[in-house]
């Protein structure tokens, strides 16, 4: 019987790396000693669980975990968005309200166009009623222009037609002069 | 009168090279580059897992090597140096990213809860099973870690022995033991699941 062989050249053997006459010394070694194809069969099946578990170190890109990791990350953001979303909001409706309704400052009462009742509607009226006219001028009005000229600075006089009831704001410049209108009604 | 110049040190004798030697070390810089970077990046790509940090663990290894310019003189050990450096840094990453893979591995968790993703759970799977494997080579001599990821990665014996400087003959012997010592320690921290 022929030399045993080493565990270094049997694994080796295993993986074809070693010169064409030891490789079929080995060969034919193999086939009268138990031993040597024992330790053959042992490194073989090793090296190959160890390849197994060495070829999961393959190159993954980081694809499913980033979702969880995002949307971790944005559900603060969320949060706080949202929040400051319903601050501005709560903000922005009075201050909404306030530009609607004509400030009293503004209406002329001295005026001699005005009808000098434009507040009447906050004395003696059902509180519902007053809401609900709150309401109607809560919708966006609009100043419609009268010329084509710039309005540096006016008045803003309230004025009604008596036998229609029509409302309006109307501003005025310096020299008297209507330059802008919009209807209330 | 010339200056005398006494007791230069190895580190010192490229910073006295005449005009010229700048020049020449930078190409041989580049050849280096250019025959390891590709390879070097694949390994610890394969390593750590992740390429662009592959990435950079390669470009602080051809750093360092520009600092050693000692290696011009003598070729044969410098893919031995080369790789023993950036191995044993992509271990070091290895350990430093254990935090990182278990927050992975918990993400992975949470996506096969929610059913997020086609394969999350074969997904989540290779993820842990490769954290096992890191895991083991991080505490294998760096020896035997860079022998099993260089096979592992189809260097022949005969590369393997010139990356590793080792003698082609005992490639075999190192890598049975090397595979001998991996399993045993994996056996040891995560039982007979192979």
């Amino acid at each position: 019987m022929s030399r045993c062989w080493l565990d270094g050249e049997l694994r080796a053997y295993v993986d074809r790396e070693l010169p064409a006459t030891e490789m079929e010394a080995i060969e034919w070694h193999l086939r009268e000693c138990d031993v040597c194809a024992a330790l053959l069969r042992e490194l073989g099946s090793r090296a190959a669980r160890v390849g197994v578990l060495l070829e999961a170190m393959e190159y993954v890109p980081a694809a499913a975990p980033v979702v969880v990791r995002r949307a971790a990350r944005w559900g603060p953001v969320l949060v706080a968005a949202l929040a400051a979303a319903c601050f501005v909001l709560v903000l922005w409706l009075p201050k909404r309200q306030r530009i609607v309704t004509p400030p009293k400052a503004q209406v002329a009462a001295s005026a001699p166009t005005t009808t000098g009742n434009a507040g009447s509607l906050a004395a003696g009226e059902p509180r519902r009623r007053q809401d609900r006219q709150r309401y109607r001028k809560a919708q966006p009005q609009y100043y419609v222009a009268l010329d084509d000229e710039p309005i540096e600075s006016g008045v803003v006089v309230r004025v009604a037609l008596p036998d229609s009831g029509l409302l309006a704001d109307v501003i005025y410049d310096e020299q008297g002069r209507p330059r802008a209108v919009r209807p209330l009604n | 009168m010339g200056t005398v110049i006494t007791g230069v040190q190895p580190a010192e004798e490229f910073v006295l090279e005449p005009a010229g030697g700048e020049q020449r070390s930078a190409t041989w810089l580049e050849s280096v580059f250019h025959a390891h970077y590709g390879r070097m990046v694949g390994l610890l790509a394969r390593l750590v897992g992740d390429r662009a940090q592959a990435e950079e663990i390669a470009s602080d290894v051809f750093c360092k090597l520009s600092h050693r310019r000692a290696l011009m003189k003598t070729p044969a050990a410098l893919a031995a140096w080369l790789y023993r450096v950036a191995m044993n840094a992509g271990l070091d990453a290895v350990r430093a990213n254990s935090r990182r893979r278990r927050r992975e591995l918990e993400a992975g968790a949470e996506n096969l809860r929610t059913g997020a993703g086609g394969g999350a759970l074969e997904e989540m799977l290779a993820r842990e099973r490769r954290a096992r494997v890191q895991a083991v080579l991080a505490r294998l001599k760096p020896r035997d870690a860079q022998l099993l990821l260089l096979r592992a990665h189809g260097l022949a014996y005969r590369e393997v022995a010139e990356t590793l400087g080792i003698n082609l003959g005992s490639v075999g012997t190192l890598l049975a033991r090397a595979e001998a010592e991996f399993e045993k320690k994996f056996r040891a921290r995560y039982g007979d699941d192979l």
